[in-house]
């Protein structure tokens, strides 16, 4: 398993590695902290691990986030190691690499931490409570029969006599009683 | 059948007939297990008069190993996936395959009348096995909660056993191809006592065959199915004489159609689906019956359950949703004094959906731990708690054995955090809990509280923390106590890899550990630490998957740990991944 040393941390942010080799117990130490010079930080940053994290820039981005607004594309311009590279990338994806490059050097804060996203770590409020699935099932079921009736009752809305139909949400039964 | 020695053994002056005739008396798996640690004779004596066993996790030990001691089970329970998998938390691929089972039960064990699989994946093919090799004797057939397999399967087991008594199919993944395999049961089977596929979503079956069934099976006692129009089982309820429970239906026509509806005279646990206001008086006839209330999937709200529980004075099980309110745990606190099992689930999260007074707080519990001192088990999910609530369940609730609550994330302030004090009420006035889950959030109990939790949990022997403490030292505290926690379930909680492998090591009844959510260490090796003999250790790592409300969430990574006898898994899908293989 591979350890780094502290100037260049292996960190394997957009989990490319738990596919390929689960071997290799990588781990991503991200803070929220104020994006300082860009060059600066970048320099510190392991080449291999910049390389993929923009190269699959594009492709995470938008499996990470369904509401993605398109965004301008813009030249983004990497000094490292005495090479120049220009990737095209939005500034939402700039401004995750820049994050990323910061966390790279950044001191573990472990009190404060409001990312830490290890290999199995993630912070208790990301946790979301989940249903179990036969109730998940049943309110899916009386969701679907609510809008069917709701559309059902707007068009006999005045329709005189016998209906025959399922009302069971509050508002429907109150309304029904007015009239 | 038995293999006996012609020679008269003797164990402690005693001949071994003496014994074996005792034995027949010892059901309990504990107090067993304490006569065959006696002597190797009596331990021989013990595995040739077991009937039945449950394995807590399938993968503990071979079904081989299983078979070797205990060659004439006539009964076997085995569980798969992780109670989280109800929950839609674990991959549907896991595992859990009761293929190598049904193999070896169709082999050797001959003896073997009941079967049930909770949690496990089933395939036609092992169905189709089962069917042909123990068709002839199989009388329980349960597949709880399983997936994997589809309607051919269940046709294959309608036809080869016919002395099928109970077939359980409930809330099982059921691949549905048609309404054949119940059509068999109705042709072949005059034995049968319980018919369940609640909760399966299989509907291409037919009423008719119902009928055929309730006339053919005289000794029908419960049958729970899916959502089949109750106007027409008027044949079915005509027929089954016998039945006590019923459970399903829905109502897709006028209420007043189902009034003249006639039930069975021995009806008494019912639940009747996306049953509303409307048609709620159909049960007022033998309301002063009802032993059990299934309300889950009614469509009732908090005025409705007052009316409906006010009529029920011999309730001793009721289930339903948040939306009985306060005000319906009141009712339900002074109107049925013989309750035993409650649970209250959680609502719709949209407040369009459920009646606004759909919340029960500690006005709610109070009420209940008040009213219903024959309390056993409950679970609730709670918008709101106090102390004071928790200590008066502590006070009067002494027969309580599986407590269970969820604080509601909806409401931004509760009444009364910490829990601490309140929660050590609780488990020391209730000393006969055996069960015990909590479900707070952060802020709701602190390291202090989490120590008081092992303190006073003497006979508990499975926990569920969720959200609880703020950091390692209340779970070192907790696990310096709980001296009969075998199982424990861990959530969203703050803990370190090195803290729970100490845990794991001071827990000294443990046999199973699984946890969501834990801070992970640099080498992400910490964890080795609980590393021993005949303990596995695996992770589901984090994943990306599509929840049951069609968002995709995040899952963050599991640790799943247990004894046992069998070595590492040899069915790992790639979802799972062993913690050994990964130190090499």
């Amino acid at each position: 398993m591979s350890e780094s040393s502290s100037s260049a941390v292996e960190i394997d942010f957009f989990r490319l590695s738990r596919e390929s080799s689960p071997k290799k117990l990588s781990h991503r130490r991200g803070t929220i902290e104020s994006v300082a010079n860009i060059q600066g930080v970048i320099s510190k940053i392991n080449p291999e691990l910049l390389k993929t994290a923009i190269a699959s820039a594009n492709t995470s981005f938008v499996a990470n986030k369904p509401v993605h607004i398109a965004a301008t594309v813009a030249p983004m311009t990497v000094f490292f190691n005495g090479t120049i590279s220009v990737f095209d990338v939005t500034p939402n994806q700039a401004e995750s690499i820049m994050k990323l490059a910061e966390g790279a050097n950044s001191v573990v804060k472990p009190e404060i931490q409001q990312q830490n996203q290890t290999i199995g770590g993630v912070l208790r409020n990301d946790l979301p409570m989940s249903r179990k699935r036969s109730l998940r099932r049943f309110l899916e079921k009386r969701k679907e029969r609510s809008v069917f009736d709701n559309q059902i009752l707007d068009s006999f809305k005045y329709a005189r006599g016998y209906i025959s139909i399922r009302v069971f949400t509050r508002k429907h039964i109150l309304a029904l009683k007015k009239d | 059948m038995e293999d006996r020695n012609a020679t008269n053994h003797r164990v402690h002056g005693m001949s071994d007939v003496v014994f074996e005739c005792v034995l027949a008396y010892i059901h309990d798996s504990r107090d067993r297990q304490s006569v065959s640690l006696v002597c190797r004779r009596l331990y021989e004596l013990e595995s040739q008069t077991r009937k039945h066993v449950t394995m807590a996790l399938c993968y503990t030990a071979t079904p081989k190993q299983l078979r070797r001691r205990f060659p004439f089970l006539e009964s076997v329970k085995l569980k798969g996936k992780p109670r989280a998998a109800m929950y839609n938390l674990i991959p549907e691929d896991w595992g859990g395959f009761a293929t190598p089972w049904v193999e070896e039960i169709s082999k050797s064990l001959s003896c073997l009348k009941a079967v049930h699989l909770r949690r496990m994946i089933v395939r036609d093919e092992d169905l189709e096995l089962l069917g042909r090799e123990r068709g002839h004797v199989l009388q329980v057939l349960k597949l709880d909660k399983c997936s994997g397999f589809s309607t051919d399967g269940l046709a294959h087991i309608s036809r080869s056993c016919r002395n099928l008594k109970v077939l359980f199919l409930e809330e099982s993944q059921v691949i549905e191809k048609d309404g054949e395999w119940l059509h068999e049961l109705a042709m072949n089977n005059t034995q049968l006592e319980t018919l369940n596929f609640y909760m399966t979503d299989l509907s291409l079956v037919s009423s008719k065959d119902l009928e055929l069934i309730a006339k053919s099976c005289k000794s029908l006692a419960s049958v729970k199915i899916g959502d089949c129009e109750i106007l027409d089982l008027v044949g079915f309820f005509r027929f089954a004489g016998s039945l006590e429970e019923f459970c399903g239906g829905c109502f897709n026509n006028h209420a007043e159609h189902y009034a003249s509806l006639a039930y069975p005279k021995g009806l008494c646990r019912l639940g009747l689906n996306f049953m509303s206001t409307n048609e709620m008086p159909i049960v007022y006839p033998f309301a002063s019956r009802l032993k059990k209330l299934d309300l889950l999937y009614a469509l009732l709200d908090t005025e409705d359950h007052c009316t409906l529980l006010q009529r029920c004075p011999n309730l001793e099980v009721l289930e339903t949703r948040n939306v009985i309110g306060d005000r319906g745990m009141e009712v339900l606190a002074c109107s049925c004094k013989k309750l035993k099992r409650l649970r209250i689930e959680r609502g719709a999260d949209e407040q369009e959906m459920e009646d606004e007074e759909g919340v029960v707080s500690q006005r709610g519990l109070t009420a209940i731990a008040q009213g219903c001192l024959d309390l056993e088990y409950i679970a609730v999910y709670v918008s709101d708690i106090t102390n004071a609530a928790l200590e008066s369940m502590g006070t009067n609730l002494k027969k309580l054995c599986d407590f269970r609550m969820v604080l509601l994330d909806r409401e931004e302030v509760i009444t009364d955090l910490p829990l601490d004090n309140g929660i050590r009420s609780l488990l020391s006035g209730c000393n006969q809990l055996r069960r015990f889950a909590l479900y707070l959030r952060p802020g709701g109990l602190t390291d202090v509280g989490l120590t008081y939790i092992g303190q006073h949990s003497e006979n508990i022997r499975w926990m569920l923390l969720g959200y609880l403490g703020e950091s390692d030292s209340g779970l070192l505290g907790f696990s310096r106590g709980c001296p009969s926690l075998q199982k424990l379930e861990v959530r969203g909680c703050c803990f370190s890899e090195k803290a729970l492998a100490m845990a794991v090591l001071q827990l000294r009844s443990l046999r199973y550990l699984w946890v969501q959510g834990y801070r992970g260490s640099n080498t992400g090796f910490d964890l080795l630490a609980m590393a021993r003999p005949f303990w596995n250790i695996e992770i589901i790592p984090p994943r990306k998957a599509v929840s049951g409300e069609g968002i995709e969430i995040e899952h963050p990574a599991h640790i799943l740990a247990y004894y046992s006898l069998a070595g590492p898994r040899t069915d790992f899908p790639p979802s799972v991944i062993p913690l050994n293989y990964i130190a090499q």
